[in-house]
């Protein structure tokens, strides 16, 4: 019978004619004239510039920003919570992470952005106040886990030192155990960050106005005014743009943690 | 070991072909359901449908009093779009089949083969011509204004809401007649569905909602004391149902599916219901 | 140990329960200024928990620890204040990892005695000199050996003028060859009349260097005495014991 050697490249051999035989599939089944017309025009592609970058792709960018420095400052009070001696600040964190780890984020967004208002007669400020404090709430839940743990990591030693220094509990935290934490946690934070710029995609929910349009809701405006695919093709290119430096960032981090351990 | 990547690119390959290739399906020919009008039905024989013996309607529900949900669960659709569509479906020997698409994308969705027709309090233009057929206009309407009660008298036109948020609803003409007109320094707000801009309104995120006037009116009636129409913007606009361009059978069908219904009375009838005496 | 004036470090009545674990079972010890005690004993006694009760890293549940005459148990005793009187080097260095040898030295210098930046740096400089590693100042604790990282946490606690020392085993995490290097800063520290504390496995350092020696088994003080009475001809069975077994390492 077979050795596994030649049942391996058996396999590999099925895997190449297979995957060939789809591409060739593809490549004269697919109507290129077609597939360009309706999805790589570029005409309609240029004139999407450059608003696409200085309007969608800027507010994008902004409610990613706001979002995630609000869910960092959450996260980070949670995670001093969850490891606080007083048990009830505990609780009241651990609910909240459950809670906003649990809910999809549109629900989220719809809770700040209507029934808030219309519930407790709270509005949140700002242009950007209602999406952007959305994000926070949940990317707070997320990171609190993170920075917990991250702080966890930081060898009780690093601790004890600052305080027999004469460090009080808040001054050892903040210079000595957080600033270490967060060197740990960083690629998972940068994770958080690209899924956070995603989930702004979401906030159309809560009305769009000319200021305020953000990249996915652009795209979509403009594919419904030319009725062409080419605006989607456009704001993923973007997208990828910016979410593809950050990810090359995680891992580029990644590997430094891995040769600074000693 | 370059091989391993080209695995998942086929796919990719495969995936992106869905939306390249042509959209038309090949669809079978209408049914045949105990047939009333012989000549109706001889249309209907012609005219594709997706689904045999089934007129699959895309609508954005809920757009009240036009396609909603009245009350409870089960089915409990209607609406004057949906009994007058169901009424002229019936005509045909079809079943009316309908869809929930949001409306900004209830145009592409049609040209992408989900649907037969769209129902959808749909303003014919001459932008949406350029894109899909429509059949005779069904419905006269105007554009009209909802504000908070409060603001009844502060709000009485669209010019009075200088500097103020006026929300529409994403892809509909309400939205284009904002953005044409916009006041000084007011701000148009687009949100995805009618429910939305509401709540929007409630929360007093805007200020005023430039709308279809039977959706406001509607509203207004079911929370008096919350909302009050101001304006009644007329554009001569008129609904007609939309269906792909090359489906001219279907227009042809549902053209005369319309004029029987008028013909019968049971237009009247619809209409009444929903809108009391002309 | 001589009971002439205040002392430095009063253990009264000193317990410790971790849970259902009694480690240290009442606790009376003094330590007069000047002095060096090093604790003694098979792992397990308590002497390491001993050591951290002094400035309350561990907190005692019965007995008292007084710091030159101050309870330092009391609810109302600034414990902060009273830290920066105790220096304290580990077993595991603890040195920031985040921080150059420099920032080391001064960040305590800066935010817990309020020493402006010039004095904290010149401070920084006197005491790295102090134990032979003027040449790092600007280092990373992660390029220096064990030894050099040890005699940095032992300048760090320096730098900030404590009145008495704690050693944890100072030596027990390094090379035997760099347990030497780190043996004579200490030496020197106490030759300069520094009040210290050492838990200690290094019985050679013990005989030579101090003045007082705890033998500690099973939560208590077994014999306590001169050095040369107690590694020399100790009174009892255990702790012969004990030292038959280190000593013939």
């Amino acid at each position: 019978m077979l050795t596994s050697r030649q049942r391996g490249q058996l396999v590999r051999y099925a895997i190449y004619a297979t995957t060939l035989a789809l591409l060739v599939w593809a490549a004269t089944t697919t109507d290129w004239a077609k597939l360009q017309e309706h999805f790589f025009d570029p005409k309609i592609f240029w004139s999407l510039f450059p608003d696409i970058l200085t309007r969608a792709a800027r507010n994008t960018l902004i409610f990613t920003l706001f979002g995630f420095t609000g869910g960092l400052a959450i996260g980070l009070v949670l995670a001093l919570m969850r490891l606080s001696p007083v048990a009830p600040y505990r609780w009241a964190a651990a609910i909240y992470i459950e809670v906003f780890r649990g809910l999809p984020a549109l629900i989220t967004i719809v809770l700040i952005g209507f029934v808030l208002p219309i519930a407790l007669q709270v509005r949140v400020p700002g242009t950007y106040g209602p999406g952007s404090l959305a994000l926070a709430i949940v990317t707070g839940a997320y990171l609190a886990e993170t920075i917990r743990a991250g702080i966890e990591a930081v060898p009780k030693g690093q601790m004890e030192a600052a305080r027999s220094l004469g460090m009080s509990h808040a001054r050892a935290m903040g210079s000595i155990v957080i600033p270490q934490a967060f060197r740990v946690i960083l690629p998972p934070l940068t994770n958080e960050l690209v899924l956070l710029l995603k989930d702004t995609s979401l906030l159309f929910v809560l009305g769009t106005t000319d200021q305020t349009i953000e990249l996915a809701k652009y795209g979509r405006d403009a594919v419904a005014d030319t009725f062409n695919g080419t605006p989607l093709v456009a704001v993923a290119l973007v997208y990828l743009a910016i979410t593809f430096p950050l990810t090359r960032a995680v891992a580029w981090l990644e590997r430094r943690q891995k040769r600074a351990v000693r | 070991m370059r091989a391993r990547h080209l695995a998942p690119l086929a796919l990719l390959t495969s995936l992106l072909l869905a939306g390249g290739c042509s959209k038309q399906e090949e669809s079978s020919p209408a049914s045949d359901t105990a047939a009333p009008a012989g000549h109706l039905t001889a249309l209907a024989r012609d005219a594709k449908v997706i689904s045999p013996g089934k007129l699959t309607v895309c609508s954005d529900i809920p757009y009240a009093p036009f396609e909603f949900n009245d009350g409870g669960s089960g089915d409990t659709l209607t609406g004057f779009d949906v009994e007058l569509v169901r009424a002229m479906a019936k005509t045909l020997g079809l079943t009316a089949d309908f869809k929930t698409t949001p409306f900004d994308s209830i145009i592409p969705s049609l040209a992408a083969g989900n649907c037969d027709m769209v129902a959808s309090a749909t303003t014919i233009t001459e932008e949406r011509k350029q894109k899909v057929a429509f059949t005779q206009p069904y419905f006269d309407a105007d554009q009209s204004l909802l504000v908070r009660s409060g603001d009844r008298e502060r709000y009485k036109t669209l010019a009075d809401l200088r500097g103020k948020t006026i929300g529409v609803q994403s892809g509909t003409t309400g939205e284009n007649y904002a953005k044409a007109n916009t006041p000084q320094g007011a701000t148009v707000k687009d949100f995805p569905g009618a429910e939305d801009l509401f709540n929007a309104l409630a929360s007093g995120d805007i200020d005023a909602v430039l709308q279809d006037f039977p959706v406001n009116k509607y509203r207004s009636l079911k929370a008096s004391e919350q909302f009050a129409v101001t304006e009644t913007i007329k554009t001569g606009e008129q609904y007609g149902f939309a269906v792909a361009k090359e489906n001219a059978n279907l227009v042809a069908a549902l053209d005369a599916a319309l004029a029987q219904v008028r013909e019968s009375g049971e237009y009247d009838t619809v209409y009444k219901m929903w809108f009391g005496d002309k | 140990m001589s009971e002439a004036m205040q002392p430095a470090i009063e253990l009264v009545a000193l317990e410790k329960r971790f849970g259902a674990n009694q480690v240290l079972r009442g606790i009376d010890l003094r330590v007069s200024p000047g002095e060096v005690v090093c604790l003694i004993g098979p792992s397990g006694s308590g002497k390491s928990t001993l050591l951290r009760c002094v400035n309350r890293l561990e907190e005692p549940t019965g007995g008292r620890v007084l710091i030159d005459g101050e309870n330092i148990c009391a609810t109302d005793c600034d414990l902060d204040r009273v830290r920066t009187k105790i220096g304290m080097v580990f077993q595991q260095f603890n040195l920031f990892p985040h921080l150059c040898v420099l920032d080391n030295l001064t960040i305590a210098q800066r935010k817990v005695l309020g020493r402006s930046k010039e004095q904290a740096e010149a401070k920084a400089h006197a005491v790295l000199e102090r134990v032979g590693l003027a040449e790092k100042l600007h280092e990373y604790p992660s390029r220096l050996s064990g030894g050099q990282q040890q005699r940095v946490a032992i300048a760090r606690a320096l730098a900030m003028d404590p009145r008495m020392m704690l050693f944890d085993e100072a030596t027990s995490a390094l090379d035997p060859e760099l347990v030497g290097e780190v043996l004579n800063v200490m030496r020197s520290l106490a030759e300069d009349g520094m009040t210290m504390m050492v838990v200690t496995h290094e019985m050679g350092f013990a005989r030579q260097v101090a003045d007082g020696v705890v033998f500690m088994d099973a939560g208590v003080i077994v014999e306590q005495g001169h050095p040369d009475e107690v590694l020399g001809s100790p009174r009892h069975e255990r702790t012969q014991r004990f030292l038959q077994r280190v000593l013939a390492r």
